[in-house]
């Protein structure tokens, strides 16, 4: 009796670590990706369908937080200056020439460079509850295998894009290295590898995503960040009236 | 009563004219109606094309629908439409009722991807509703069965290059922002009319689309079908009533497609003027042969008037005798129009090809008679007028002058 009441306890604290662990464990990943920092860098973004290049283009963001963010297109020429708004859920497209920004619905934003925008705004700890699967090594986008945490990550806000994740954290480091994104009935629309770590301020920080679409299984993205630096950033940038005098 | 018998007893003795002026009347009557027919059927085939297309008769939302619902989609939709519908279906006339679910988004397969306007349905109510509309051009219509089965428009088949039995997944965002995402099965491929639809259309299960969008039970409107189009006046209070108690609003078909009342009034001045063209060619030819055989009688009318008969009891003669032609005629002309109008439809009807459709129809001959009696009256009338020119002229002439015309 006395031997089933120890080991009883002894699975609760191991549990309540477990938990505790799995939360901070997100918390820690999120901080390596720059969630919550305030800053401005550059992003450089690639297309590829069917195994080529199809798109590159350069913009420059400036970042408020995990709720605001606002970039800038600087190349290819076609969408120079146009400029993206985004304030919690919501998102403006302002094209130059025309007089309001255009709000982007949900549904709207399933297509194309819009949908890797989602996979961008993904923020762990505040949008999922995590809990700690198990450990694994897996290989990472160029192959090193990597000891990881495997996290099963549910959404706890609505209006979390995807309903679930499944997030593997490098065991030491706590830098994510891959992420599988499903949606409510199941399907995975989004793998997402994560790799270029590189120094910023003191810390490190991953700069480089290569997302995967899992429907169009023929294409996929890699987004990078270079160029970060902390500012402070005037709230008149995420002003939707502000977009046109830019 | 003496003039109607002398009317009668003139066209017997004349036989070989009363036919010659009867049977311009019958023919000219023949094919008034089967033109009239014709048409008639035209715009009967067209009106009930689009409402028996997909349209139904009425169709009803949530209130604000209409106006809101592209917006917010997911606030405006009818919960619970099971209650409704047993409400519906006791209205007398009503043939059927069948909810429908609007969805946007993407379908993909593993090379590329299309926007898509879909509509969820339930397929065995659509089926028996508007079944023998639908054109699929390569596999068949979404079943009951093949809950995950999607019948997609010929264009966005051809840019993903989807064919029947392919496999793809549809994404679409639901009413909190998250992505959400099913595997569908093509079970076949449409051919729409319009250009823009077939781009982006798709046909998919409602029980499915209900389960992907993560609203149970909803439907963005409910689509009514009447047994007869004649009874949507009788049934629009009805339905109103319905709306009132449940919060709804409703549309008329005519209301849906407002373009009826223009394409209808282009089809029907374009027919009615090739009405009017035939119905003058009648007449003329009706009154042509009134005339001339009423010219062949002047000496008769001359023999008439020397026995001491006065000139205005010459006229009620010979008028009432082609007001008899006339009815004659007419009567005749109705009966072989309609036998030759029965005779046509048993045959199969005209066939008329549509453009945009792969297989025409068959047109039938459907006259009406509200038409043919106005017809009826105004060729009595004209047989009574054709022959007053010439015979003011007899009148007019002196007896002995009659007496000589040859």
């Amino acid at each position: 009796m006395k031997r089933n009441i120890i080991i009883a306890v002894f699975l609760l604290i191991r549990l309540e670590a477990f938990s505790l662990s799995a939360d901070e464990i997100v918390s820690n990943t999120d901080k390596t990706r720059g969630v919550s920092s305030i800053c401005e860098l550059l992003i450089h973004m690639e297309d590829y369908s069917m195994g080529k290049l199809s798109e590159t283009s350069d913009m420059k963001g400036y970042i408020k937080g995990s709720e605001k963010s606002m970039i800038i297109y600087t190349a290819p020429f076609n969408m120079k200056n146009r400029k993206i708004l985004s304030i919690n859920d919501d998102m403006w497209v302002f094209i130059p020439d025309t007089q309001k920004p255009v709000r982007v619905t949900a549904s709207q934003r399933l297509l194309g460079q819009a949908s890797n925008g989602d996979v961008l705004k993904i923020r762990f700890e505040t949008d999922y509850s995590p809990v700690l699967s198990g450990e694994q090594t897996i290989p990472d986008i160029d192959g090193i295998k990597r000891n990881c945490y495997k996290l099963d990550l549910n959404a706890k806000r609505t209006g979390a894009t995807y309903k679930k994740v499944i997030l593997w954290v490098e065991k030491e480091t706590y830098y994510p290295v891959k992420e599988d994104c499903f949606t409510l009935s199941g399907k995975k629309l989004k793998t997402v590898f994560y790799s270029g770590i590189k120094n910023f301020e003191s810390r490190n920080t991953v700069t480089k995503m290569t997302i995967f679409d899992e429907v169009v299984t023929n294409n996929f993205t890699t987004i990078e960040n270079f160029d970060e630096k902390s500012a402070d950033i005037d709230d008149k940038y995420f002003n939707r009236e502000y977009l046109k005098r830019m | 009563m003496l003039y109607l018998k002398l009317g009668i007893r003139n066209i017997i003795k004349n036989i070989r004219r009363s036919i010659l002026t009867i049977s311009t009347i019958i023919i000219g009557m023949v094919f008034l109606i089967l033109a009239n027919g014709f048409i008639n059927y035209t715009l009967w085939g067209f009106r009930e094309g689009i409402i028996r297309g997909g349209i139904g008769h009425f169709q009803i939302y949530k209130k604000g629908f209409l106006a809101q619902g592209d917006e917010k989609p997911f606030e405006y939709l009818i919960t619970d439409y099971n209650k409704i519908i047993k409400e519906i279906n006791k209205i007398p006339g009503i043939k059927a009722v069948t909810p429908r679910l609007g969805f946007r988004g993407l379908l993909a397969n593993s090379d590329n991807s299309a926007i898509i306007l879909g509509n969820a349905g339930d397929p065995v109510g659509e089926e028996s509703m508007f079944g023998a509309f639908s054109s699929v051009v390569d596999g068949q219509n979404i079943t009951e069965e093949d809950t995950n089965g999607l019948l997609i428009g010929k264009s966005v088949a051809k840019k993903l290059k989807l064919k029947a039995g392919d496999p793809c997944t549809v994404i679409v965002s639901m009413n909190d922002g998250s992505i959400n995402a099913l595997d569908f099965n093509i079970s076949g491929v449409k051919r729409l009319v319009i250009q823009e639809l077939d781009k982006v259309y798709a046909l998919a299960n409602i029980k499915t689309v209900q389960e992907l969008l993560n609203v149970s039970n909803s439907s963005d409107s409910l689509v009514l079908l009447l047994t007869r189009t004649e009874d949507v006046e009788r049934t629009e209070n009805k339905v109103s009533q319905i709306c009132d108690k449940f919060g709804l609003e409703y549309r008329r078909w005519d209301q849906i497609f407002p373009m009826y009342y223009d394409a209808k009034k282009f089809y029907s001045s374009a027919l009615d003027f090739a009405m009017f063209i035939i119905f003058s060619i009648t007449i003329f030819a009706i009154a042509n042969t009134m005339m001339m055989v009423l010219f062949e009688r002047i000496r008769e009318i001359g023999t008439i008037r020397s026995l001491g008969t006065t000139r205005i009891k010459v006229l009620k003669i010979i008028m009432s005798e082609s007001l008899i032609l006339g009815f004659i005629g007419s009567a005749i002309g109705i009966i072989s129009g309609f036998t030759l109008s029965y005779l046509v439809n048993s045959l199969g009807g005209i066939h008329v090809s549509i453009p945009g459709q792969p297989s025409g129809y068959q047109a039938h001959i459907r006259p009406d008679i509200t038409v043919v009696s106005i017809y009826f009256l105004l060729f009595i009338i004209i047989s009574a007028i054709a022959v007053i020119y010439p015979l003011i002229k007899a009148a007019r002439m002196s007896i002995a002058d009659a007496l000589r015309w040859i």
